[in-house]
């Protein structure tokens, strides 16, 4: 209808347009780039270093073991907050809240969008208006500023954050599940399994799902690091967890207000949500490089 | 030309019926807003005599049909109703309001342009060489930068350790633009610069670039007439959403800078529960993004003739 390029809004916002074509063995391609393996590598370090927290950090996250605003010293790697609390413990505990809530609205929206976008693309019709309408709508806005307004409205707290951001984002993974599933329903495999007599839902599951299964996992990996900043950012907002629960961007808020007095707490919440969307990208740059040999070609 | 403009204004209308139904939907989903609203007002728990009259003055005991049809009917003639919290009417406030974070986002926006596109068309000239990979890496460190850590970052530097500009408010006159300026600026320069560079290398890619060279054209004019014009259409798509994003940006570090703009408005709004002001702060900024999308829409039919002559099937 209009010629709107589809543009998702990706990790770092990089509003390229996804092209997806496998080429050869993705995996074996994405761990011979460089770029792809960096990422991979700062990821699941920060993930693995959280997981282990309860085990490797010095204290537990809200226990108050120094005295105020202490300095960096091998008990305490990276010093003392406000209230005296260690920062490294909180940072890893702040990072499974932060990296744990990214996960569960990444998953629900690309879930969501998955189920809405192959409905649509599938039966059409009305089903594909309604739901082409409402994508528009969602889509009209910038995500961060809608998701504020509904987390707002649902109340402060993390789980009304990822409330926020789900029921935002879910529209930008259908429409692109929905154009993957426009350009697959008239190809002769979904008619041969119709003519055998399969049903709608067990073409849709079984013939259709894992053909556009991969340029959602791409998406995914793609937007994961854009859902933690703006998440971390919402949380910097107040609108996320309540004190003392640790979280990245509720720690960056605390810290801001002795921005004067110790300047470097900042810098650790900051290090880390800056680290690990950098990670993302990375791997996000590398998965669409792997996936869209154009760009590989262009590129090297 | 006419017939391509009001073809794409057509549509628009159910976007707009959706994009009321959402705002007034968003004032409803925590619930009834009169407890709210008179909880602020009397400063105690109000009695169920004074919810009953409260709801009936505001029209909020009639069924919601009702209820969201006079909310959109007043609307659709620019009357939003009035802050709970203020009193104010909500329309003058938003335009009040948008002034402000415009004073943001426009200086925002030029200097995003005047930065990135040149840049990436740099990087995309020079691929691979030494200062197409430093800029790489800087930029892809801009667009993983939280721009709320950037902003502290900048005070620090800035304002408490060199003294040049004032850290918040609006009292500072231009030094006080700078730098909410600044730290709304640096990820989306870095994201279409990064844009920029990609579209730049498809276009150089292809065969009429191969062409203009072969035939002796200098490498200036050959990026500067055949791949930066087959790039401006994807490049105006990016620059639209990048508006969005530095308004959605502004309004955390509206927050931040004390800066009264649209974002802080919906931050106390929300504060306050004032769900007069939540629904026309989303009704009104939902307008505004689908106006400056549709005006990038018909940018298209400048920039590319084809998307006014063939249509869609043609362009893409």
């Amino acid at each position: 209808m209009t010629a709107v390029t589809v543009m998702p809004e990706t990790a770092d916002g990089a509003a390229d347009t996804v092209v997806l074509r496998a080429a050869g063995n993705p995996l074996r391609s994405l761990l011979g780039d460089g770029t792809a393996l960096l990422g991979l590598a700062i990821v699941s370090g920060i993930m693995m270093a959280v997981a282990l927290a309860p085990w490797i950090a010095p204290s537990k996250p809200n226990a108050i073991v120094a005295p105020q605003f202490a300095a960096p010293s091998r008990a305490h790697p990276f010093g003392a907050d406000h209230l005296g609390r260690d920062v490294l413990s909180r940072l890893l505990f702040g990072g499974r809240v932060s990296i744990g809530a990214t996960v569960v609205a990444t998953v629900l929206m690309a879930l969501i969008g998955l189920v809405i976008g192959m409905a649509a693309g599938y039966f059409g019709g009305a089903v594909d208006a309604l739901v082409g309408r409402v994508i528009d709508v969602l889509v009209a806005f910038p995500s961060l500023l809608l998701s504020l307004v509904i987390t707002g409205a649902l109340g402060v707290g993390l789980r009304n954050v990822v409330i926020g951001l789900v029921v935002v984002r879910w529209a930008s993974y259908a429409r692109i599940v929905r154009a993957a599933v426009l350009g697959e329903r008239e190809k002769a495999y979904v008619e041969a399994a119709r003519s055998f007599g399969a049903s709608d839902l067990r073409i849709l599951r079984r013939h259709l799902l894992p053909n556009i299964v991969a340029p959602v996992v791409v998406l995914t990996s793609l937007d994961m690091g854009g859902i933690l900043l703006s998440l971390a950012g919402l949380s910097f907002l107040g609108l996320g967890v309540r004190s003392p629960t640790a979280e990245w961007g509720s720690m960056l808020s605390e810290a801001s207000a002795y921005i004067g007095l110790a300047p470097h707490l900042m810098w650790y919440p900051g290090g880390a949500i800056l680290v690990f969307v950098l990670g993302f990208n990375l791997l996000g740059d590398g998965l669409r490089d792997v996936l869209d040999p154009r760009t590989r070609r262009s590129d090297q | 030309m006419g017939a391509y403009i009001a073809r794409r204004c057509l549509l628009l209308a159910p976007t707009l019926l959706g994009l009321t139904i959402l705002a007034f939907a968003l004032g409803r989903v925590s619930g009834d807003p009169v407890g709210a609203l008179l909880r602020g007002s009397l400063e105690q728990e109000p009695t169920a005599a004074e919810v009953a009259s409260a709801r009936k003055t505001l029209g909020l005991d009639r069924p919601l049909p009702i209820q969201y049809a006079t909310w959109a009917g007043r609307a659709a003639h620019g009357d939003l109703g009035k802050s709970y919290s203020h009193g104010t009417p909500v329309a003058q406030e938003l335009r009040h309001r948008l002034v402000n974070t415009l004073k943001l986002a426009l200086p925002a926006a030029v200097l995003v342009l005047v930065i990135a596109v040149p840049l990436g068309i740099i990087c995309a000239a020079q691929r691979n060489r030494l200062l197409d990979r430093v800029l790489r890496v800087v930029s892809l460190l801009g667009a993983s930068m939280p721009a709320y850590w950037a902003s502290f970052l900048l005070i620090q530097l800035l304002a408490v350790r060199l003294h040049l500009v004032p850290a918040g408010g609006t009292g500072g006159g231009v030094g006080s633009l700078v730098l909410p300026v600044l730290a709304l600026t640096i990820g989306p320069v870095a994201v279409l610069t990064r844009f920029t560079r990609s579209s730049m290398i498809d276009a150089l890619g292809n065969d009429y670039i191969r062409t203009a060279s072969a035939k002796g054209l200098p490498w200036q004019l050959v990026v500067e007439r055949h791949a930066l014009r087959n790039s401006l259409l994807p490049l105006a798509t990016a620059f639209g959403s990048t508006f969005g994003r530095l308004v959605a940006g502004a309004a955390i570090i509206e927050n931040i800078f004390s800066w009264p703009g649209l974002g802080s408005l919906a931050l106390s709004a929300i504060r306050e529960q004032d769900f007069p002001v939540l629904q026309g702060f989303v009704l009104f900024t939902g307008v505004l993004f689908v106006s400056v999308n549709l005006l990038i829409d018909l940018s298209y039919s400048i920039i590319d003739p084809r998307v006014r002559l063939g249509g869609a099937a043609v362009a893409r």
